[in-house]
C-alpha cells in the first residue's frame, strides 16, 4: 500500500503542467494526434488522485486541448470538483474550464448550483467576481432561476466591482429566465444613478439591451436617459444611449424633437472630425455621403450646415484634394437645387472660383451654367438675399466672360434678356445685362461671317427690344449699365445697317483675361520711380489757377506740409466756398455720376467706348484666393495629367463600361467621369498602423502584436 | 451582444475561443472551422467586417494573429472594432509588449483577462485601469495562495 503511494507521487514529480504541454505539443508537430492522446492518458490518471492541485493541473490542461478542438466533456464531473475547491487558483481554473465547455445538456450542471450560491456570498470578492464570469456563461433557466435572487441582492454589494458584474449577468438571467426581470427592475433603475461609472454603464448597458428587446416598457426612462447622455462624457455610454433613442423615438415624437439639440452637437463634432478625415481618395465618397444626408435632412438648418462643411472641405488647402473638377463643378449644381439655403452665395463664389483657376473645366462649367440659366425659372422662387438665386450671378459671369465655350450663345443670350430676369435681385441683374453685352459680342462674331447678314441685325433689334426694361430698373448699377449698352448697340445697329462690319471692335470691349487677384497685390505694387503718393495733385483751390497735370508733378519735399497746414487753418466760409466750386466742377464734368438718372445724355459719342473699363462687381462675394497665379498653372498642369490619365483609362475600360452599362441604375446628373474611379495624381500611401510593413506568411509568433504602438 | 471572440494564427492554430452563449461542442468546432477558413482566406486590404449566418464578423489582424468577433445584426461593428482593439491594449499591458507566444504559454491568464474586460458578450468596464487592477489583485491572492509548500506536501505525501 505504501509502495503504491511512492509509486504515485514518484509519477506525480513527473506530471506535465501546463508550459510542459504547450511545448511537448509544439516540439511533436508530426505525430501531435499521437502524442496528445498519451497525455489525455495521462489526464485521466490524474483526474483519479486525490489531490486538488493535481486535478487542477489537470483540468487545466483540459482547457487547452478543449481550444484545439478535443471533446473533454467526459472530464464534467473532474471540473465540477475543481470548481469547489477552497483555493482562488484551482476555482478560477475550475470556472474557466467550465466557462468553457459546460452547456444545457451538461448533466453535472445542477450540481454546481449550490457551489456557486456558496462563492457567491463569499467574503472574498475575487471568488464571487470569478463565479459570476463563470455563470454567465453557461447559465441555464434552471440556474438562473434559482440563482437570481442572490445575484439581485449582489446588486448592492458594498464594492463596485460585484454591483457591476451582478448587473451585467442580470442580462443573461433574463434572457434565460424571463420572470426574473420583474422583481429585479426597480433594483436596476436605481443602478442607472450608481455613483460608480462602472456600475452606471453597465446598467445603462443592460437597460439599452432590454429596452431594445421591448421599447414599450423602457419609455418611462427616457428623460433618466436624456439627463445621462447630457451628463456623460463616456463616448461607449453615449453610443448605447444614443441606440437606446433610436429605438425609443418611433413611439414618442415629442423625443424626436428633444433629442435635435444635442444631437446635433454631436453631429457637428464629427463633421469637424472631417476636416482631418478627408484625402484625395475619400473625398469623392465622402461628399456623396453627405449629400445624401442633405437629402435627407428635414431641416433648414442642418442642411446649409453640411453644405458648408462640403464646400470647406472641398475648398480646403486650395482645393487640393479634388482631383476631378466637373465633378465638383456637378455637385455644386446639385446643391443649387437645395430649397431654402443661405449660403447661395458660398456656392456662387465656388462656382466662379473654380470656373476662373481651372481652365480646363471651363467648357464643361460654361455647359452647366448655360443650362442652369435656361431654368432660371426654378430658382428666381426665392429672392432672399443670398439665397440660392445668388448662383445665377455667377452663372451668367460664367457665360459671359468664357462665351466662346458656349454651344448656343444666342440661346443663353435670350434666356439672359427674359423680363423674368427683373424680378431677380438688383446686383445680379447688373451682372446679367453686363455679362449679356459680353455674349452679344460674340454672337455677332459668329454672325458677322455668316452670310445672312440679317442674323445680326436681328440680334441688335433684340437687344434694343429687350434693354429698356432694365434701363427703367429701380437699382442704381442696374439703370447705368443697361442705359450704357443700349446705346452701345443701337450705334452698333447704325453702323450694321450701314453694312460695316463692327463685330471686331464691339470683341475689343472684352478683350483680355480677368485673372483672380491677391488681397495683398496692390500692396506689392512698386511706387514707379518719381512718384510721390503723398503729395498733392492739385493745389487746394485757394491757391493754384491751373490745372497743372504734368506727369513731373514732384513737389518739393516742404510745399506738402505747408499745404496741409495751411488747409487746416482755413475756417467755416473757405469750405463753403469750396464746396461751391466742387459742385460746378462735377456739373461740368461729363464722366462724373450723378444721383439723378440723367446721364443719359453723357453716352452720345462713340470714341467714348473704348474707355469704358470692364468692372467686375465682387463686392459682396468674397473671393478666397490666398493664392498668386502659380497655383493656376499647378492646377492647369495636374488637370491635364489627370485628363491624360482618364484618357488612357477610359480606352481600356470601355468594353467594360458597355458591358455594365444596363447595371448602373440611376446616375446623378454629374458629367459622364463622377463615378469612375480616378487614380490621384500621385499614389496615395495607405499606412495601416499596427502592421508591420513585411506580409511574410510566417511570422513569427515572437512578434510583439503592437509594434510601435505605445499605450493610448 | 457579441456571441463568441477567436484568437487563431495565420496558420490556422487557434489560440483563444470564449463563447457568450451556451453551445454544443459539435456546433462550436463547425463554426470555428468555417470562419478560420473564411477570414484567413481575406486579402490585406479587403474590409474588416463581413456577414455570416445571422451574425456579423469584425476581425483584425495584429502581427500574426487574427482577432476576430461574432456579434449582432444590430451591434455597432465600429465599436467592435474599438473592443477588439481594447482587449489587445490590455494584453500588451499586462504582458509588456504581448506577443503570441505570451498568449500560447499563458492562455488562462489571457481568459482571465477577456473575463475582466467583456461579460455575457457587453462590455464591463471601458476603464483599462480598473480591469488592469482587478486582474493584480486576483494575480495577489493567488500568490498568496501559493504560499511556500514543502515539495512533499505538493505531492501529497505530508
Amino acid at each position: 500500500m505504501a509502495l503504491k503511494i511512492v509509486k504515485g507521487s514518484i509519477d506525480r514529480m513527473f506530471d506535465k503542467n501546463l508550459q510542459d504541454l504547450v511545448r511537448g505539443i509544439r516540439n511533436h508537430k508530426e505525430d501531435e494526434a499521437k502524442y496528445i492522446s498519451t497525455c489525455i492518458d495521462e489526464i485521466k490518471q490524474e483526474l483519479k488522485q486525490d489531490n486538488i492541485a493535481v486535478k487542477a493541473n489537470a483540468v487545466c490542461k483540459l482547457t487547452y486541448l478543449q481550444m484545439l478542438g478535443y471533446d473533454v466533456s467526459w472530464a464534467a464531473f473532474n471540473i465540477v470538483e475543481v470548481m469547489s475547491s477552497s483555493k482562488f487558483t484551482y476555482k478560477r481554473i475550475g470556472y474557466l474550464a467550465a466557462s468553457q465547455c459546460f452547456h444545457e445538456s451538461t448533466d453535472v450542471i445542477m450540481l454546481t448550483t449550490n457551489q456557486i450560491r456558496k462563492d457567491l456570498s463569499s467574503p472574498n470578492q475575487y471568488d464571487t467576481g470569478v463565479a459570476l464570469t463563470g455563470l454567465s456563461c453557461f447559465v441555464t433557466p434552471d440556474l438562473a432561476r434559482d440563482l437570481a435572487n442572490d445575484i439581485m441582492t449582489l446588486m448592492s454589494h458594498t464594492k463596485p466591482y460585484i454591483r457591476k458584474k451582478a448587473v451585467l449577468i442580470m442580462y443573461k438571467v433574463f434572457l434565460k429566465y424571463p420572470e426574473s426581470l420583474r422583481p429585479a427592475f426597480p433594483r436596476l433603475k436605481e443602478k442607472l444613478e450608481d455613483p460608480d461609472p462602472g456600475v452606471q454603464s453597465a446598467a445603462v448597458n443592460v437597460i439599452c439591451e432590454l429596452a431594445r428587446r421591448n421599447p414599450k416598457n423602457y419609455l418611462s426612462l427616457a428623460p433618466l436617459f436624456f439627463k445621462l447622455m447630457t451628463s456623460s462624457t463616456n463616448n461607449w455610454v453615449l453610443i448605447k444611449i444614443i441606440k437606446l433613442f433610436g429605438a425609443l423615438t418611433p413611439l414618442e415624437p415629442r423625443l424626436g424633437k428633444k433629442l435635435i439639440e444635442p444631437l446635433t452637437n454631436l453631429i457637428h463634432r464629427a463633421l469637424d472630425l472631417l476636416y482631418g478625415m478627408v484625402s484625395k481618395k475619400n473625398l469623392m465618397e465622402i461628399v456623396k455621403k453627405l449629400m445624401l444626408h442633405v437629402d435627407k435632412a428635414e431641416g433648414t438648418t442642418y442642411r446649409d450646415e453640411l453644405l458648408t462643411k462640403i464646400i470647406d472641405i472641398c475648398s480646403q488647402s486650395n482645393y487640393q484634394y479634388i482631383t476631378n473638377f466637373e465633378w465638383y463643378i456637378s455637385i455644386l449644381v446639385e446643391l443649387t437645387r437645395l430649397e431654402g439655403t443661405r449660403h447661395g452665395h458660398l456656392i456662387a463664389s465656388q462656382m466662379l472660383d473654380v470656373a476662373i483657376r481651372v481652365k480646363a473645366i471651363r467648357i464643361f462649367a460654361v455647359a452647366q451654367m448655360a443650362t442652369l440659366l435656361d431654368n432660371a425659372h426654378l430658382l428666381t422662387g426665392n429672392m432672399q438675399r443670398n439665397g440660392i438665386c445668388e448662383v445665377l450671378y455667377a452663372a451668367a459671369w460664367i457665360c459671359g466672360e468664357f462665351s466662346e465655350h458656349l454651344e448656343n450663345p444666342m440661346q443663353t443670350l435670350e434666356a439672359m434678356l427674359r423680363p423674368k430676369v427683373a424680378t431677380l435681385p438688383g446686383h445680379i441683374q447688373a451682372v446679367y445685362v453686363q455679362n449679356a453685352a459680353k455674349l452679344f459680342s460674340t454672337v455677332l462674331k459668329s454672325q458677322e461671317g455668316s452670310t445672312e447678314g440679317t442674323a445680326a441685325q436681328e440680334t441688335s433689334q433684340l437687344m434694343i427690344d429687350r434693354l429698356p426694361l432694365f434701363v427703367q430698373s429701380a437699382n442704381l448699377e442696374v439703370q447705368e449699365r443697361a442705359s450704357c449698352i443700349l446705346q452701345l448697340v443701337k450705334y452698333i445697329q447704325k453702323l450694321q445697317q450701314k453694312e460695316v462690319e463692327v463685330a471686331e471692335e464691339v470683341s475689343a470691349l472684352f478683350a483680355g483675361e480677368l485673372n483672380p487677384v491677391a488681397p495683398k497685390a496692390q500692396k506689392k505694387v512698386p511706387v514707379p520711380e518719381g512718384l510721390d503718393l503723398d503729395a498733392w495733385i492739385n493745389e487746394p483751390p485757394s491757391e493754384s489757377e491751373s490745372e497743372d497735370e504734368q506727369p513731373k508733378a514732384i513737389f518739393a519735399k516742404e510745399e506738402p506740409k505747408h499745404s496741409r497746414s495751411r488747409h487746416t487753418e482755413v475756417d467755416e466760409k473757405e469750405l463753403a466756398r469750396r464746396r461751391e466750386a466742387r459742385k460746378q466742377e462735377q456739373a461740368n464734368n461729363p464722366f462724373y455720376i450723378k444721383a439723378s438718372p440723367s446721364s443719359q445724355k453723357v453716352y452720345q459719342e462713340s470714341p467714348g467706348v473704348e474707355h469704358i473699363p470692364v468692372v467686375q462687381i465682387d463686392l459682396t462675394v468674397p473671393l478666397k484666393v490666398p493664392g498668386l497665379p502659380m497655383s493656376d498653372q499647378y492646377l492647369k498642369l495636374e488637370e491635364e495629367r489627370r485628363q491624360k490619365e482618364r484618357a488612357d483609362k477610359k480606352k481600356k475600360e470601355k468594353k467594360k463600361r458597355k458591358e455594365k452599362r444596363s447595371g448602373r441604375g440611376r446616375r446623378h446628373d454629374s458629367g459622364p467621369e463622377s463615378e469612375e474611379d480616378i487614380t490621384p495624381a500621385h499614389m496615395v500611401d495607405i499606412v495601416t498602423e499596427e502592421m508591420p510593413e513585411e506580409y511574410h506568411l510566417n511570422i513569427e509568433p515572437q512578434k510583439s502584436l503592437i509594434f510601435e504602438r505605445s499605450q493610448k | 451582444m457579441m456571441r463568441f471572440m477567436l484568437l487563431f494564427s495565420r496558420q490556422g492554430k487557434l489560440r483563444l475561443q470564449k463563447w457568450y452563449t451556451a453551445t454544443a461542442e459539435r456546433d462550436k468546432k463547425k463554426m470555428v472551422r468555417d470562419l478560420m477558413q473564411i477570414v484567413l482566406a481575406r486579402k490585406p486590404k479587403m474590409c474588416s467586417f463581413l456577414e455570416w449566418r445571422d451574425l456579423k464578423i469584425v476581425y483584425k489582424r495584429y502581427a500574426s494573429l487574427y482577432f476576430c468577433c461574432a456579434v449582432e445584426e444590430q451591434d455597432n461593428e465600429l465599436i467592435t472594432l474599438e473592443v477588439i482593439h481594447r482587449f489587445v491594449e490590455l494584453l500588451d499591458k499586462y504582458f509588456g509588449s504581448v506577443c503570441e507566444l505570451d498568449i500560447i504559454f499563458n492562455f488562462e491568464k489571457a481568459y482571465f483577462i477577456l473575463d475582466e474586460f467583456l461579460m455575457g458578450g457587453e462590455i464591463q468596464d471601458t476603464s483599462k485601469k480598473s480591469v488592469l487592477k482587478a486582474i493584480e489583485q486576483s494575480d495577489l491572492l493567488q500568490e498568496e495562495d501559493e504560499s511556500p509548500r514543502s515539495v512533499l506536501e505538493e505531492m501529497g505525501l505530508a
